[in-house]
């Protein structure tokens, strides 16, 4: 009974664990960063929760970084496009081969004038147009490395480092990142971006500003995650996971009320003798409702040690291969809540079968049931 | 001690009724020793369940140590069971997962003895019935005789009033019964009052008061 309700403890707190790594993440990118406002279109998900969901497109967008940029306190203002290019590899083209696709953040301005908006693992930020920098994501599963030369839209680029942009957790380690400008020369791209990563010391002058064009917006990373804790995406999502945790600990009740139900079943004699002997049905139902959280307790105890060893698993065969930091991080208050939800849970689950063991007969006994 | 002043007990059983217990008056005295003898079905175990107030008369009034008890509520009548009343059956009913000292400490404990109190009393009754040696034994690991003992033991766990036997030798071999025979005459010559079931002769020769029960009437026999 134990190993069973504590596999379905462990599932419910390695799913719970996951889902706060992601947010942990997405949090932790923006506590570290020095951006402190983030200017989008009116309406865009900055941190899209679905597959679907837009982050926006800010339209003339060069003369708005440039305006952005003047403003005084303004420190860097590094604008973002997230665009796909065409890998094309050297050789023969094969017929039917797929098309190779290269997720892309096309960068505009000096990325490293920001504050710890640039993470290097190795070599250093692009200068120059035909550079460019993987994330440590991509450059694994693609099997490029610094000096290698890649082909995208028919512009050769040579890669100078291995890093990312301090964004929005996992997904800035599975993009390229390349001079917007560049793009912008060879037509590939136009005058637009998906969002302006700012550092100020005047952010309400910014917002000021701002507040002038109709399109766009301006929002401090604590209102991106609020908005997005508050998103329809977000809600909708967390709902979900708490339903199937939800169901999963009803199973695990029913499951062990039930089996706790057979064992006072089983028990009928050993309760009459109890009740034939003079114990009040106070100490009989403490005695069984106690059984019913000490086997939770132990269920817990095993389902916390799977979840830290699925946990780390998912890290270790999952997110590592995928080249993210990690999938799955300990969460305290998570594991408090589920601690506290699953002995009251335990209460709840031996409250029948307590109650029908006070209530056996202890007539039974003496008739020499 | 323990009266019964008309007592009539009615089963129902399908579409008929069945008086297990026919007017019944008693009293039982402190320091008494009784054997309540019949035939199987003549309602000896009833009158042992009112006595022990298991079960409550259709009609007439039991009083113990002078209160009416047939009308307390479950709880009340379960208290004066763990400390005014022991009880041994016929089957031991000693609980499997718990040593024998833990089975004779399992009242003194519901009465809200400390633990170590509880323990030196657990270990003094079974001492006081031959089973020092075996204290930590479980009661897979003790002869049929070895167990009842232990019920006994447990009946005396709160220093009860009066001690009520279903039967004590039913299930015991000649040797064990004599045992058990002997721990109960020991018991009654320490002042302790004793209502035994029985159809054993043995058993009813110790006590000194017989009562006999047939078709749900009591009469005693002289002494």
């Amino acid at each position: 009974m134990v190993v069973g309700v504590g596999a379905a403890l462990g599932l419910v707190m390695a799913l719970m664990g996951m889902i706060g790594s992601g947010m942990q993440q997405i949090i932790g990118d923006f506590d570290q960063s020095g951006a402190n406002l983030y200017i989008t279109a009116n309406g865009a998900q900055i941190i899209p929760m679905q597959h679907g969901t837009s982050p926006g497109t800010i339209d003339q967008a060069g003369a708005i970084l440039s305006k952005v940029r003047t403003i005084p306190g303004v420190r860097g203002a590094v604008g973002v496009l997230s665009w796909t290019l065409q890998r094309q590899r050297e050789g023969k083209a094969w017929r039917n081969f797929p098309t190779e696709m290269i997720p892309t953040f096309a960068v505009d301005g000096e990325a490293t004038e920001i504050e710890n908006f640039v993470v290097m693992r190795k070599g250093r930020w692009f200068q120059r147009g035909n550079e460019v920098v993987l994330g440590q994501g991509i450059a694994g599963s693609k099997s490029l490395g610094l000096g290698d030369s890649l082909r995208l839209n028919g512009q050769d680029f040579e890669i100078v480092g291995i890093g990312k942009l301090r964004t929005f957790g996992p997904t800035g380690d599975n993009v390229a990142y390349v001079d917007a400008r560049a793009l912008r020369q060879h037509g590939v791209v136009g005058d637009v971006l998906t969002y302006v990563a700012v550092q100020t010391s005047a952010p309400q002058l910014v917002r000021n500003v701002v507040s002038d064009f109709l399109s766009i917006r301006a929002r401090s990373p604590e209102e991106i995650i609020d908005e997005t804790v508050k998103s329809q995406d977000y809600q909708g999502a967390m709902a979900l996971y708490w339903v199937l945790d939800a169901f999963i600990l009803f199973v695990a009740v029913m499951f062990v009320s039930n089996m706790l139900g057979r064992s006072v079943a089983e028990r009928r004699v050993e309760f009459g003798t109890l009740r034939a002997i003079g114990l009040p049905s106070r100490t009989i139902l403490l005695s069984v409702a106690a059984e019913g959280v000490l086997i939770m307790l132990a269920s817990y105890v095993f389902g916390f040690v799977l979840s830290i060893g699925l946990g780390e698993a998912v890290n270790a065969w999952i997110a590592r291969p995928l080249h993210y930091d990690r999938l799955f991080a300990v969460d305290a208050t998570m594991y408090a809540a589920i601690f506290a939800a699953t002995m009251g849970l335990g209460i709840v689950a031996a409250y029948f079968p307590a109650r029908a063991a006070t209530h056996v007969d202890p007539l039974e006994v003496l008739r020499g049931v | 001690m323990m009266a019964l002043e008309q007592v009539s007990r009615k089963y129902v059983v399908g579409d008929s009724d069945v008086w297990a217990l026919r007017d019944a008056t008693l009293r039982i005295e402190k320091g008494d020793f009784v054997t309540v003898m019949g035939p199987s079905g003549s309602g000896k175990s009833t009158l042992l369940q009112i006595i022990g107030l298991l079960d409550r008369p259709t009609s007439g009034h039991v009083s113990f140590e002078g209160e009416v008890v047939d009308q307390l509520d479950d709880e009340r009548r379960a208290r004066l069971r763990l400390l005014a009343i022991g009880f041994v059956f016929q089957r031991f009913h000693l609980l499997a997962n718990m040593t024998a000292l833990e089975n004779v400490a399992l009242p003194i404990e519901a009465a809200g003895v400390p633990a170590d109190a509880r323990y030196d009393r657990a270990a003094a009754l079974l001492d006081e019935v031959g089973l020092t040696d075996r204290a930590y034994f479980f009661p897979s690991q003790l002869s049929g005789g070895q167990r009842q003992r232990v019920a006994v033991a447990r009946a005396l766990a709160n220093d009860p009033q009066l001690i009520l036997a279903d039967e004590p030798t039913g299930e015991l071999h000649s040797e064990d019964k004599a045992t058990i025979v002997r721990l109960f005459v020991r018991l009654h010559e320490s002042g302790r009052t004793i209502v035994v079931v029985t159809h054993d002769r043995e058993v009813a020769g110790a006590a000194h008061r017989h009562i006999e029960i047939r078709d749900g009437r009591l009469r005693e026999e002289p002494p």
